[in-house]
């Protein structure tokens, strides 16, 4: 897949520009930037959210995405389950729905919870959810944007122990955006910082993959 | 919370307390009363007419009188004795209040703020009922202003309506009796369909513009209907349709009424005002050109013009009550007939109309 | 808001009909009906079942116009929420309507409609209408983003996203905007009814009570419309929370 010429701009503000880049299928890829530089953007137009910009992104088209977004963004008035149950539905048999949902409620150990309403998790647990949906959505590419992003120390270490082996079960593309190294560095294979106001190029900082294919 | 009960309980104590102290309330007929003999200032242009002096306080000065009318037929014929009042001719010293509606008036009847008042003539059997006969019936006013237009000539005579419908104004008031009781002696009731609009005004823009066939309008809208629309005629005086099945009785629509205990202190006040208003009725039907200037000029009817090419179809008139009794007992039976509640719910008896002495 | 107790208020309304009474007996004619006069008649009617079929007509053209006016109301606020040329083509009609009086609306709906009896409906209907379309709107507009967007990278299909995220999301408003159109309706209704003087109706009875000199009747009968009204709200707030379970999640 690779992200061509990128270009994209609200108003007269230039927020990227001619920007390329390589993903390789089921590679982890970490993009590292600070805050507002505008990398959120970037994983939104690689989404599909924003359809108006410039450039290509070459391989995208017929990909299946999940997207696990700052906030949780779960609706306040279903259960965990039921909130699964809204985005899966749908995408497998109806006797299999409620297994497969099961199980990942399993994976991010909320088992006790699968029957409450978000008013009542703490933000971790929240965010958990969050990532069971992406999970369990059949999917080919993993978006995440600074999924840790207000979480306190001990928790972010939880819920990346938690995303570790949840990556490594899935084993499909994952592109996510953040601003801390140490996420970046832990879970991706490729680390890239992007570079430049607006985002033109990028820097490599760790690169697994060149090492897996033997470049 | 107990504070808060004791705090309602005080004021209930302390209402019973005031109910028990409330002295009896006055009579509203003795303000009235008191009225006449207040002192008025003569205007600087008086002209002093050849009736001799009726009143019974000092010669200078001329009794009040306060006199509620309704704007329409029934006021019409009081032109006169307005004019005369602003000029400072008659004998009395007159206070009119021109009211859209007979409701407005009823207030004003009750609370004792006129003494006189013209009123539909059932309004005043139920005025009679609600008052415990406070009031009397003085005279009557206005006969029969109904009229069934039409727009065509199929219709000459009352059998002529089998088979039709009517639309009507007045539903639930005097208009609803009056055509239903025609019908009913006339055999019609189940052959003719009667319809009613909103409101009289409906009724005559409907007949104006076409849409209604037949229609029952009470006046001023006849004349107006009959003014506007291109194909509309008066078809049936349901006066005379009245007076054939009722063996000669007038319908009495429009009465005059007096607050009783006002007519037995001043009598001779009644009197002069029954002749000054007899006066300005001849006045009215015999030189309808000048009545309907000062019609229009008293706010009576909008326009001089429609006034005066109404009055003959008004039937204005002023029969004493003594005159007019055998009528309105019979249109009241009539009513009473269709619905108890329209004269109150009860027929009046004779104390009700008023006797000079 | 400090709830007032059954026995505070049974005293509260005491107290009023004691003072109610004073200025009657003041008054001493029968203008002003005393409340014993007047609970007399409103005994006589509640014990007549005519009283009960002339409610159960007023009601049901309330009910009617209820609901063609929520069904319209929120038909049209979720099309001009979507659609921004729908919505600017209701801007006037919308002000319009809700800045004509309803006698207005009562006179002139009598010269043109045939059938009397409707117009009641129709007036109710001119009445709702706005206040419902403005709520739905307004809810529809008030979804969350977040959501939004999190339905559709997921590409939850549209009738789901109807079901479960914009229908609950705008409920509350709806149902506010019912509550108050509820006792609108009803004194419109009443109103044309009594212009009108529509048959069996609560309307002529205030008509019949105002031409006879009944004012008796009229007070009685106005009792019965607000009894009338205080029962069909709290109905309302019942059905309603039954329906609204999602009420405790939703933070207006």
């Amino acid at each position: 897949m690779k992200i061509s010429k990128l270009s994209k701009s609200f108003g007269s503000l230039e927020v990227i520009k001619e920007f390329t880049l390589e993903v390789l299928d089921g590679q982890v890829l970490c993009l590292l930037g600070p805050s507002g530089c505008g990398k959120s953007t970037l994983l939104k137009i690689l989404s599909g959210l924003d359809q108006s910009y410039g450039g290509q992104l070459i391989g995208f088209e017929d990909k299946r995405m999940s997207y696990v977004f700052q906030e949780s963004r779960l609706i306040p008035w279903l259960t965990v389950s039921e909130n699964l149950k809204y985005v899966l539905e749908g995408h497998m048999p109806d006797s299999e729905l409620d297994g497969h949902i099961h199980r990942f409620i399993e994976k991010v150990e909320l088992n006790d919870f699968k029957d409450s309403y978000p008013n009542t998790l703490s933000g971790g647990m929240k965010q958990r959810v969050s990532l069971a949906r992406a999970f369990s959505m059949p999917h080919d590419i993993l978006l995440l944007d600074e999924p840790f992003q207000g979480l306190n120390i001990e928790l972010k270490e939880q819920l990346m122990g938690l995303l570790e082996s949840l990556i490594k079960q899935d084993e499909k593309t994952v592109i996510m955006v953040t601003h801390d190294l140490d996420e970046a560095f832990r879970l991706g294979d490729s680390v890239v910082k992007l570079l430049g106001y607006p985002i033109t190029d990028f820097q490599v900082l760790k690169d697994k993959t060149r090492e897996k294919v033997g470049n | 919370m107990k504070k808060r009960h004791a705090i309602i309980a005080f004021m209930l104590v302390a209402i019973f307390a005031l109910v028990g102290c409330t002295p009896a309330p006055a009579e509203p007929t003795e303000s009235a009363a008191e009225e006449t003999v207040a002192t008025e200032e003569a205007e600087a242009t008086i002209e002093e007419t050849d009736a001799s002096e009726e009143s019974v306080e000092e010669p200078a000065e001329k009794p009040v009188l306060n006199i509620g009318t309704l704007k329409g037929p029934t006021g019409m014929g009081m032109v006169q004795l307005m004019e005369n009042d602003e000029l400072g001719t008659s004998e009395i010293d007159y206070n009119f209040a021109l009211a859209g509606a007979p409701d407005q008036l009823v207030g004003q009847i009750v609370k004792g703020e006129v003494d006189i008042a013209a009123v539909p003539s059932n309004l005043a059997a139920v005025l009679d009922v609600k008052t415990e006969g406070k009031i009397q019936l003085l005279g009557v006013n206005t006969l029969g202003v109904l009229f069934v237009m039409e727009n065509g000539e199929a219709v000459q005579s009352i059998e002529d309506l089998s088979g039709k419908t009517i639309l009507a104004s007045g539903k639930g008031a005097s208009p609803e009796y009056v055509i239903n009781y025609i019908l009913a002696e006339n055999g019609l009731t189940d052959s003719v369909m009667v319809e009613y609009a909103v409101e009289h005004s409906e009724a005559a823009a409907k007949t104006i513009s076409g849409e209604a066939n037949l229609s029952l309008l009470p006046q001023p809208f006849v004349t107006s209907a009959l003014l506007s629309g291109e194909t509309t005629r008066i078809a049936l005086n349901l006066t005379d349709e009245w007076e054939k099945v009722t063996e000669g009785s007038v319908l009495p629509m429009g009465a005059i009424i007096v607050n009783k205990a006002f007519a037995q202190a001043n009598p001779e006040v009644v009197a002069t005002f029954m002749s000054e208003y007899k006066s300005s009725v001849e006045f009215v039907n015999a030189s309808p050109k000048d009545a309907g200037l000062l019609i229009e000029k008293f706010g009576i009817l909008p326009k001089a013009a429609l006034a005066t090419k109404a009055i003959p179809n008004c039937n204005i008139t002023l029969l004493d009550a003594q005159e007019a009794k055998g009528s309105v007992q019979k249109f009241l039976e009539i009513l009473h007939g269709f619905n108890p509640k329209s004269v109150g719910g009860k027929l009046p008896g004779d104390a009700f109309y008023y006797e000079a002495n | 808001m400090k709830q007032i107790k059954l026995g505070e208020g049974f005293l509260i309304l005491l107290f009023w009909i004691l003072l109610w009474g004073l200025v009657a007996q003041a008054a001493n004619n029968f203008i002003v009906p005393s409340p014993l006069e007047t609970g007399k008649v409103l005994v006589g009617l509640l014990s007549s079942a005519e009283t009960y079929i002339i409610i159960l007509s007023s009601l049901w053209r309330v009910l009617l116009s209820l609901i063609i006016g929520i069904g319209l109301g929120v038909f049209f606020g979720i099309i001009a929420g979507v659609n921004t040329f729908v919505y600017k083509l209701l801007v006037p009609v919308v002000n319009f309507i809700t800045a004509t009086p309803v006698v207005s609306f009562i006179i002139i709906l009598f010269m043109y409609i045939q059938n009397d009896a409707y117009v009641p409906v129709v007036c109710g209907i001119l009445l709702c209408f706005p206040i419902i379309y403005n709520n739905v709107l307004h809810g529809y507009k008030m979804v969350s983003d977040e959501l939004v967007s999190m339905s559709q990278v997921y590409r939850v299909p549209l009738m789901r996203r109807i079901m479960k995220l914009y229908v609950p999301s705008t409920l509350p408003y709806l149902f506010a905007a019912t509550l108050t159109s509820i006792g609108i309706c009803w004194k419109a209704t009443i109103a044309a009814e009594l212009i009108g003087i529509i048959n069996n109706s609560i309307g002529l009875q205030l008509y019949n009570g105002k031409v006879f000199l009944e004012y008796d009747h009229v007070f009685a009968w106005t009792i019965l419309i607000v009894l009338c009204s205080v029962c069909i709200q709290k109905g309302a707030r019942v059905l309603i929370n039954k329906i609204n379970i999602y009420e405790r999640f939703k933070v207006i």
